[in-house]
């Protein structure tokens, strides 16, 4: 798929998203951690590049992911801001059990539940998990 | 064949509750409430407009739940609400919650789906 966005304005909506959360890896002391995320940011910026995901910066900030392989009648998955309610919803995972986390935290931010999360696949899921692995760093 | 049965969650403005088993979602369909107007010759066919609300819903929450879930129904949120049925599938739309009863027996709350969209507000996720 052609790029729709430049890699230069990808880097800065993403750096918007992290501005706003405060999230700055060099904080980061755990190197596993700092690795993960910088992995996670390269993928998040390709899919802005390629219009798959936006960043809406308006009454807080809001992310849309525009689904490549839908299996219903929802093409457009919505998050809404980090809160209380999407954090509470990972309270029965284990410490270990990041996926678990990432799906639940995902389906509160877009109401869809972690079961409708856990049940996109391919680049859908895996685009979820990258968004999930920074917003367990809020 | 299709699952059928008890819903297995509800998700309201992102908290996820669980569902009474014995609780019968009920869905209205369509859009339109068809009523035959009869005459003398050829009937014609009256349509009104119905909100297409989900109604039995009976899902099981704390003191806690209830409080956060009316302190959002009565802020007026508008926001994501999905249902996922026996079978696995999601629906999901985005409106408003009517909050009618809380009783204390079972910790069983009563509430109505006020869908934002008039025409097909539920989306099969």
């Amino acid at each position: 798929m052609e790029n729709k966005i430049s890699e230069e304005n990808a880097t800065a909506q993403l750096q918007v998203l992290l501005d706003y959360y405060d999230i700055d890896f060099a904080d980061f002391e755990d190197d596993k951690l700092r690795q993960a995320m910088t992995h996670a940011s390269k993928k998040l910026v390709k899919a802005i590049q390629k219009g798959r995901l936006e960043i809406v910066e308006s009454d807080g900030i809001t992310i849309r992911q525009h689904l490549k392989n839908p299996s219903g009648e929802v093409s457009v998955l919505t998050y809404r801001e980090v809160d209380g309610t999407s954090k509470v919803a990972m309270k029965s995972k284990g410490d270990g059990d990041n996926y678990g986390k990432i799906y639940a935290m995902m389906g509160s931010l877009s109401g869809l539940g972690d079961v409708a999360i856990q049940k996109l696949k391919g680049v859908d899921l895996a685009l979820v998990e990258n968004l999930g692995t920074l917003f367990l760093q809020v | 064949m299709a699952s059928t049965g008890s819903i297995r969650k509800m998700t309201i403005f992102g908290a996820t509750f669980d569902v009474a088993g014995d609780a019968n979602f009920e869905f209205i369909p369509s859009a339109y409430e068809k009523e035959n107007i009869p005459s003398s010759g050829r009937n014609s066919t009256k349509f009104t407009k119905r909100s297409q609300d989900l109604s039995g819903v009976e899902l099981i929450m704390s003191a806690a739940e209830k409080e956060l879930l009316s302190e959002s129904v009565d802020a007026g949120t508008v926001g994501p609400i999905s249902v996922q049925l026996a079978s696995g599938q999601t629906y999901t739309t985005v409106g408003q919650i009517n909050f009618e009863t809380w009783s204390t027996e079972e910790n069983r709350g009563s509430v109505t789906v006020l869908p934002l969209e008039g025409v097909n507000p539920w989306k099969l996720v």
